[in-house]
Order: structure tokens, then C-alpha cells, then sequence
């Protein structure tokens, strides 16, 4: 083992002031070309103005619908049994098809729990729950609106859009009747 | 008694007990699927393959069929056996469907955590699978039938033609269309229709009452007793932060085996509805420590001849013995009675018994008066200024009759789980917990000392055990020598005086129960006419006879 002598600052370092003085010219220094060139300014007018939103970010829950506009959701309790903040609330009921056999009842999703983690996602083996809706800013005025119906998370075109998080995994429906030979 | 080795180790195990269940008792691990130690052998899963040394060189077989015989060697772990296990599990998921998420059973199903160990992973299958069809079907009024997810272990089988003996499931068709299904015309409706589901290593049989309600890795379980009647079969209480989902029956192989009747299964739901909720006093809803004070103000102005306490054979040991005690130091003995008016059940042969109620041997074991006519018969006379009803209605058959004598106590106190007219017509009303919210312990038909445990603490702060609410009220009456924490407390304080229960505590009793000596069975054995234990048990071979 080796003992390293942290020595500290020592002579014109110590002064600590040079270096504050250092620190104020490099903000006047931009603050100076900013005036002169104001499309070199990084600010964003934000609620107004938004800026896209990166590939990877992991945006607001939707439920993925079939072709026939019902939840491909089997009510599997996956997302909840892996969700650590336990804010998925789901109640299973029969199906009246036999080969889908199960599927949800209510599929509450409670934003003021959820930590965003994404784990749902990844553990869906149906593909059904994403967090690709680029809506990261929740806020409402009640706890109850922010606790989200089966509807709400299924009011979309269900279309491969928007932000992209959905990890790739291989998706084999094993069942309905899509999956058959 | 046969010395036989199984992977290196020695040991001895009795004589007609097969090498699986000699293996499984002395924690070797062997897998199996369609043997099960209550039903006959019928060894057609071959997952329990072994390879047994013999004079001809060694021989691969089946651990369930095979009996132990002196100085057999048997591996378990051997490339040979372990390549016939890992291709019986291969078979046996050729047509099994993957639709673990939306089946019940995952979580506890046999052919998923095999497959999880010996699985192969990537199947080697090229012709496209074949589906049988016949998904979710109603076959019966507990039971739901998936005829693809069915491996053919025949357990149902097995089980519906020995215990209840009625023999309505079968196999149809051959090869690979070969399923399980119901006789025509006849439904899986039998007294213990329920039990398949649980026998069922797949997801094959489920019950329509837990279909859907809860994944089975949420649930806790606790070690309980049923409190249908007073057989007392064991079994666990599995809930979910306090809702509870199934009773289902826990082994043991001196009373109930690994079965239970489906009325008692079923009756989970009667323990969360129509519950008592709120300690009231006259027409308002007030807290317990108010309760108790209110009452033994009343009390203390009355002299205690005055006082009559109905008990209940449906309370545990620990309420009976406090209330006992609690009239012997504070009122008088003889106005304590348990006379309990119940609809007289049906009987059966395997293990209902006619008397519904779990604890009423309890009550004889602690002396109590279980007919209390005379008592009955003064209180209709109006002898008595306060009475006080530990779960139960000696009146509940006749409503008039009961609004009478009710009429005629100025104070009729009520300790109860249920919402019932009892409740509504006390003065007092204390909601107090079911068996599934405390610990005790019950004496069954056949005399044997049961424990059950608590499984979760109820939402509300004032429902306390019976026994905790006389001892409450013991010491607001400033009576001494009632100072238990907790029920077991209780009990082993009662051990202490009860002869029959002398040298037991409370955690000391087996979980299967223990016989008291000197208190009469009163119904017969369970089991009578029905070969309810056809293989003979291993038993863990410790200290002396594991040695080589």
C-alpha cells in the first residue's frame, strides 16, 4: 500500500480570490457573445416552448391495445409483483374468450407512487404496458385524477410512436388466436 | 426396518416404504409429479427415475413403485438417472402450453419449478405443437377444468375414486389426444370436489372461487385449524394485507392427511362479511376503554349472583378458560353455562362430523355446563340483571322466545364476530376477532389439542381477543391475577392447572396436534372404510441408524 501526502493548495492557490475573479470573467465572457448572438443561447421558453424529448426517455405508461381495440393485457400481475413502489393496482376477471382466458377488470396506475423505473415494461411478457407517451410533467390538482383508469392509460392509436422506450425482447404470443399455427 | 443407501448416504427407513418417499423423507431431493403420499402408486411420470445397483449390473426405475429392500443402493444424482428425469420433464412439456402468466397455478406449480431446474431450455421439437383444446371448462360447482395444461398424472382420478369414492373424472381418448374429463351427464360436484385443485401439479384444475383473485406468490400463509366443525382439520389461512383468499388443508398424517371438505374450504368468505364493527354502548358508537369502564360500573352496583355468562363452543380454549375463571373469582360459577343452538350438520364417513363447531370437547375438558337448561330456565325468568354473550344465541331458533328473555335482562352485553340479532339487541356490543385474528387453541371430536395462529392484526384497534376483553374487564373490576399479555400467555398459564394439558406451552404444541388423554373421543376416526394411507411413510433416519 501506498500513502499518498495530500498536500493541498499551496502558494498562489491558496488565494483563493484570483481564481473567483477567473470564474466571473468566463460568465461575462458569455454573457457578452450572448448579446451579440442570441441564437447561442441554450434556453428553452419552457412551457410554451418544449423541447423533443430523447429516444431513450421513459415517458408516461399506455396500455397496448389488440387489433380489435381490446387491452392485450392478460392481467398476468407481472408489472405489479416487479413494480417496487407497488403502484399498479389490477383486478383480473374471465375473459368470454376461452384462448385469452384472463383479462383485466380495472388497471389502476397510481402516478403518485410510480418512480418511473420502468421495470413494468420489462416485465410484461405481452408487450402491453409501454412508457413511451412523452408526457413527463404530471401535475393535476386532486389525488385522485392522478390515479390512472384502464381507459386513460388505453386513450391512444396505439401506434409505434413516440418516445421510444419499449427494451426489445422477443415477443411470441403463445396464445389467441393470432399465436396459432 | 431396511438399511439402504441413496447417493452415499446411509440410512434406515421402515420396512414397504418406497425409495422416493424414502428419499424425500430423509431430505434427498428426488422430483415427482404424479405421486402424491395419500393416494396410490401409479408411476406414469417417470420423473422420479433412480438407478439402483443390483447383481445384473445397474437398473433404472422409477423411485415411487419401487420398495426399499435391505442394502439397496440407489443413486439419484447418477449421469444415468439424471438424464432420464431431465427427459421425462422433456415429454412432458412437448404440448404444455406457456401461458404460466395467465395461469392460476404458477407460482406453485410442480411442472414450473421442475422445468425452472431440469428444464432444457430450448426445445428440440420441429413438428408444430398440438394444441388439444377444451380451455376453461365449467365441469362442476367449484371446479374449472383446462384439459390442454393437463400432463395426465392422474391424481384427480386417483383421488375422486378413494377418498370420497365417486369417481367422476376419467381419461378419454388415446395417445396423444388422451384428457382428462367428466363421465357424461355427470358433474365434479362431490362433498370434497375441492382438494383436486389442489393435488393438480399444473394448472389443469382450479377453483372458480380463487380463479383470478390473487397471484399465489402475494399470499401469506399461516398454520391454522378449520372452524367448520368439530373435526378441526389443519390447515393454512392465506391472505393479503388482511383479505383472505383460500383456506387451504395442511398435512398431517393423523387426522385430515392432506384433505379437507369444500364447506369448510368455502367458508373463508363468512370470517369478512357482515362483521361487527364498532363497540357501541346504549345507541352510540364509542371506543373500548370507555366500554369497559361503562361496564364495570355497572357491574359493581350488582351483586354478582346477578350476573350470568353464556360461553360458546365455537370461543377458543384461552376465552373459555378467563370467562371461568373471571365468574369463579368475581360472580357466581354456577350462572356460567354453554348451552349453543346450532343447525345440526351432516356426517360423512371420510371427515365431517355432525357437530359444527370446533371447540365443544374444550368446553368439557374445562367443565363447563354444555346444556344449561337450568341456567336457560331461570334466565327466562328473569333471575338475571346482566348477561353476559360470549359469541353465541341459545334463543337463535326461536325469535320470540329470544326477544322475551332479552327483554327481561336489563343489560344483555355481547361479545361477537358477526353482525347478528343478537348484536342488535345488546345493551353492549363488543366486536371481538375470529380465530384466524388471534392465536388459541381448539379441542376437536376426536380430543386432539389444536393450535392455530394468528395470520394479520385487524384494521381496527378495538377488536380484541375475547379472552384479552375479560381480562380487561377483570382488572377495570380490580380482580387479581389477570394480567396476560397475549393468548398464549393464557394458555400456558392454564396449562398449568388444567391436568389434562399439564407440561405443554403454548409454542410446544405439535403442529399436528396432540391427543389429551382422560377426555373421551366423541365421533369416530376419520378415514372409516376409505384406504386413506396406501404407502407406508419415510421417516428421518437421525443420530444411530444413519450410521454405516
Amino acid at each position: 500500500m501506498k500513502v499518498v501526502e495530500r498536500t493541498g493548495a499551496q502558494g498562489a492557490e491558496k488565494f483563493y480570490l484570483i481564481a473567483v475573479v477567473q470564474g466571473l470573467f468566463l460568465t461575462l465572457g458569455h454573457v457578452i457573445k450572448n448579446l451579440f448572438n442570441p441564437k447561442r443561447m441554450s434556453v428553452v421558453f419552457y412551457p410554451e416552448q418544449k423541447k423533443a424529448l430523447p429516444p431513450a426517455t421513459r415517458g408516461r405508461h399506455r396500455l397496448m391495445k389488440r387489433e380489435d381495440g381490446t387491452p392485450r393485457c392478460t392481467a398476468c400481475m407481472l408489472c405489479a409483483t416487479a413494480c417496487p413502489a407497488e403502484c399498479i393496482h389490477i383486478k383480473a376477471e374471465e375473459s368470454p374468450d376461452p384462448n385469452i382466458e384472463k383479462r383485466p377488470e380495472k388497471f389502476d396506475i397510481d402516478m403518485l407512487r410510480c418512480v418511473f423505473c420502468g421495470f413494468c415494461v420489462e416485465a410484461c411478457p405481452l408487450d402491453a404496458i409501454r412508457m413511451d407517451i412523452p408526457d413527463v410533467t404530471i401535475a393535476d390538482y386532486t389525488r385522485e385524477s392522478l390515479v390512472y383508469s384502464k381507459e386513460f392509460l388505453m386513450n391512444h392509436d396505439n401506434k409505434d410512436v413516440v418516445t421510444g422506450y419499449n427494451p426489445p425482447r422477443p415477443v411470441q404470443l403463445t396464445h389467441g388466436p393470432h399465436a396459432r399455427p | 426396518m431396511a438399511k439402504i443407501t441413496i447417493d452415499g448416504k446411509v440410512m434406515e427407513v421402515p420396512d414397504g416404504t418406497n425409495v422416493l418417499e424414502a428419499a424425500l423423507s430423509n431430505d434427498v431431493k428426488l422430483e415427482h409429479f404424479c405421486y402424491q403420499r395419500y393416494l396410490p402408486v401409479a408411476g406414469n411420470c417417470r420423473t422420479c427415475m433412480v438407478e439402483i445397483e443390483g447383481p445384473k449390473g445397474n437398473m433404472l426405475t422409477v423411485g415411487c413403485n419401487t420398495k426399499v429392500a435391505e442394502g439397496m443402493v440407489i443413486h439419484t444424482l447418477s449421469p444415468k438417472a439424471k438424464a432420464a428425469q431431465k427427459s421425462a420433464i422433456e415429454m412432458l412439456l412437448l404440448d404444455h402450453p406457456l401461458d404460466c402468466p395467465v395461469c392460476d397455478k404458477a407460482g406453485e406449480c410442480k411442472l414450473q419449478n421442475q422445468y425452472m431446474e431440469y428444464g432444457l431450455y430450448d426445445a428440440r421439437r420441429d413438428v408444430p405443437r398440438y394444441f388439444k383444446g377444451g380451455k376453461a371448462e365449467d365441469i362442476g360447482e367449484h371446479i374449472m377444468l383446462d384439459q390442454e395444461r393437463c400432463v395426465l398424472c392422474t391424481r384427480c382420478i386417483r383421488f375422486v375414486d378413494e377418498v370420497p369414492k365417486t369417481s367422476e373424472l376419467a381419461i378419454v381418448n388415446r395417445g396423444h389426444e388422451a384428457k382428462i374429463d367428466i363421465f357424461p351427464g355427470v358433474r365434479l360436484d362431490n362433498a370434497y370436489s375441492g382438494n383436486v385443485t389442489d393435488i393438480c401439479p399444473v394448472g389443469a384444475l382450479t377453483l372458480k372461487e380463487f380463479r383470478f383473485k390473487q397471484r399465489v406468490w402475494f399470499l401469506k400463509k399461516t398454520e391454522s385449524v378449520c372452524h367448520g366443525c368439530a373435526r378441526g382439520c389443519n390447515m393454512t389461512v392465506e391472505q393479503n394485507k388482511g383479505h383472505i383468499y383460500r383456506f387451504m388443508p395442511r398435512e398431517n398424517p393423523e387426522l385430515n392427511k392432506t384433505w379437507m371438505c369444500d364447506e369448510g374450504r368455502f367458508s373463508f368468505d363468512h370470517y369478512q362479511t357482515n362483521r361487527a364493527a364498532e363497540v357501541r354502548v346504549g345507541k352510540e358508537n364509542r371506543n373500548l376503554a370507555y366500554g369497559i369502564d361503562q361496564l364495570a360500573k355497572l357491574l359493581q352496583d350488582i351483586p354478582a349472583d346477578q350476573v350470568a355468562g353464556i360461553a360458546s363452543p365455537t370461543a377458543a380454549l384461552e376465552d373459555l378458560y378467563v370467562m371461568k375463571k373471571l365468574f369463579e373469582k368475581r360472580f357466581n360459577p354456577k350462572n356460567l353455562a354453554a348451552p349453543f343452538w346450532d343447525k345440526p350438520g351432516d356426517a360423512d364417513n371420510v371427515l365431517k362430523v355432525a357437530d359444527k363447531t370446533p371447540n365443544r370437547q374444550g368446553l368439557k375438558l374445562l367443565g363447563f355446563d354444555t346444556e344449561g337448561k337450568d341456567l336457560l330456565a331461570r334466565m327466562e325468568k328473569g333471575e338475571f340483571k346482566i348477561v353476559l354473550m360470549m359469541h353465541n344465541n341459545p334463543f337463535g331458533h326461536d325469535e320470540a322466545l329470544a326477544q322475551k328473555v332479552y327483554g327481561k335482562v336489563n343489560a344483555l352485553i355481547v361479545l361477537s364476530v358477526h353482525q347478528t340479532k343478537t348484536v342488535e339487541k345488546g345493551a353492549m356490543v363488543f366486536p371481538v376477532r375470529t380465530f384466524i385474528e388471534k392465536n388459541g387453541t381448539f379441542v376437536n371430536a376426536t380430543s386432539r389439542l389444536q393450535r392455530f395462529r394468528q395470520a394479520f392484526e385487524p384494521e381496527n384497534p378495538d377488536v380484541i381477543e375475547s379472552s384479552m376483553w375479560l381480562a380487561c374487564l377483570a382488572n377495570a373490576l380490580k380482580v387479581e391475577g389477570f394480567d396476560y399479555v397475549d393468548t398464549p400467555s393464557v394458555f400456558n398459564a392454564m396449562a398449568k392447572e388444567v391436568e389434562a394439558l399439564k407440561g405443554l406451552t403454548f409454542n410446544s404444541i405439535p403442529s399436528t396436534g396432540v391427543v389429551l388423554a382422560g377426555l373421551a373421543s366423541v365421533a369416530e376416526e376419520p378415514f372409516k372404510g376409505i384406504k386413506a394411507q396406501p404407502n407406508v411413510l419415510g421417516k428421518k433416519c437421525e443420530g444411530e441408524c444413519s450410521k454405516a
